[in-house]
């Protein structure tokens, strides 16, 4: 660590903002530019993985929550590619010229939601992790420009918390049918979800982010917020989730050994499959069934519409 | 009067706390209860509640029935269904009122106009400007 570096790690763990590249190091930039890029490759691929599902919305005015939420996360990549940008990274490049593998984004937006029902689990699950995760972002991260983007992705999150939240109670309120409908998509989503947040802090013990406090809460610390949202709210509208309260009442703790076996194709977890975390990172980087199909629906917007009219 | 979470409701100055003039103009005595309970429900996106924030038209009532207009900030809002559902609730809780129908109405054109001295506070606060 050179000494620069260690100047700047002391002068933001004191409180002080970057507000420019002129403060950075290149550590640090390398570093942000990073978790910036997850951040908003996540936000760019919930659009088509909602989208997916919208088309499924069961009355016009669900349709119109639905894209109302897809355009909020599509402005949620807009922030996050406009800093990027600030650190150097042309945004041309970001959306149209990378490969589907090489975009940053959790495994989860890789399984196809194929229906209504697990569109609003979806929103219920996934973005109580995105707004767990920027929300920590929000609180702590040590990027002045970020932190102020941040104020107006976080409203906007809570609405899609919400219309998850409310539709998952709806159905569920509709009768056994519904009710089920609504725990197989919890079944195959929550684990995912709980993978969301990456390895484990006994296997991951060292995160320059959170020297450079880009973000203030480890894996581990992250999990578990998101665990003390979802897993109350899933028990109170009677849905069964694979973690409950420790014995001493301070964390939650999954009823199942991490990491598992998953099959992308049928959605079921392999309960008594035990693999490594390694396999884990390996099947992230395999990406799921619908990595390549999402990201050409977005490369396809660069202005080359002759695919609109092959079918006409 | 019960402040929701928004902070709209019960400040010093009463005057900020008063629903635009276009709201007020529709509070009746026998409906008055029921606009302040609506004072409790949020806009799920904007920390302002759905009377300070002008979108609740008007409140007729006929002993347990109450039927209550309102109008959004524009005609493709996607919080239409939680904002009637939240209203509906809220409604049912108020002694005596037995059924609650909540309709939009586009005959009301909802602008910033509507919305109260506080909502406009709340909303500063929360970094939109109007």
């Amino acid at each position: 660590m050179s000494s620069a570096d260690a100047i700047l790690r002391q002068k933001v763990h004191e409180g002080s903002l970057i507000e420019s590249v002129d403060e950075m190091t290149d550590e640090y930039k390398r570093e942000l530019r990073h978790i910036v890029t997850v951040s908003g490759d996540t936000e760019l691929l919930s659009a088509p993985a909602y989208y997916y599902a919208a088309r499924k919305a069961p009355s016009v005015n669900a349709m119109i929550s639905a894209m109302a939420i897809i355009q909020d996360e599509l402005g949620h990549a807009h922030i996050a590619y406009r800093i990027l940008e600030e650190l150097g990274v042309d945004r041309e490049w970001l959306m149209y010229e990378r490969e589907p593998h090489e975009f940053r984004y959790p495994y989860a937006f890789d399984i196809p939601l194929d229906s209504w029902v697990e569109l609003c689990v979806a929103n219920a699950l996934y973005d109580q992790a995105g707004y767990t995760l920027l929300g920590d972002v929000f609180a702590n991260t040590s990027y002045g420009p970020w932190k102020r983007g941040l104020v107006k992705v976080s409203k906007e999150e809570t609405f899609h918390l919400l219309h998850g939240r409310r539709w998952m109670k709806r159905i569920i309120d509709s009768g056994d049918e519904g009710r089920q409908l609504v725990q197989d998509a919890v079944d195959w989503m929550f684990p995912l979800t709980v993978e969301w947040f990456g390895l484990p802090d006994k296997l991951k013990t060292h995160s320059s982010q959170l020297d450079y406090k880009m973000k203030g809460l480890s894996n581990d610390q992250l999990r578990q917020v998101w665990m003390g949202e979802v897993v109350p709210f899933c028990e109170s509208v009677g849905l069964k989730v694979p973690a409950h309260r420790n014995a001493d009442d301070t964390a939650y703790e999954l009823e199942y050994d991490l990491p598992l076996q998953f099959d992308a194709i049928a959605k079921v977890w392999l309960w008594d499959e035990h693999i490594t975390w390694e396999q884990v990172v390996t099947r992230w980087k395999g990406r799921g069934p619908r990595n390549e199909g999402m990201i050409e629906q977005i490369q396809r917007s660069r202005g080359d519409f002759s695919w609109m009219f092959k079918d006409l | 009067m019960p402040t929701p979470e928004g902070g709209c409701g019960g400040p010093a100055d009463r005057s900020r706390a008063m629903p635009a003039a276009d709201v007020a103009s529709k509070i009746r005595p026998e409906t008055a209860a029921l606009w302040e309970a609506l004072r409790d429900v949020l806009d799920p996106e904007i920390p302002v509640n759905v009377v300070d924030l002008g979108l609740v038209c008007d409140i007729r009532r006929v002993g347990g029935t109450v039927d209550v207009d309102v109008t959004f900030t524009s005609t493709a809002c996607p919080a239409v269904t939680i904002i009637k559902e939240d209203i509906q609730q809220r409604l049912l809780r108020e002694p005596d009122v037995e059924t609650v129908t909540v309709e939009e109405t586009w005959e009301v054109n909802w602008t910033a106009s509507r919305i109260s001295g506080c909502g406009r506070d709340e909303m500063k606060r929360y970094g939109i400007t109007l």
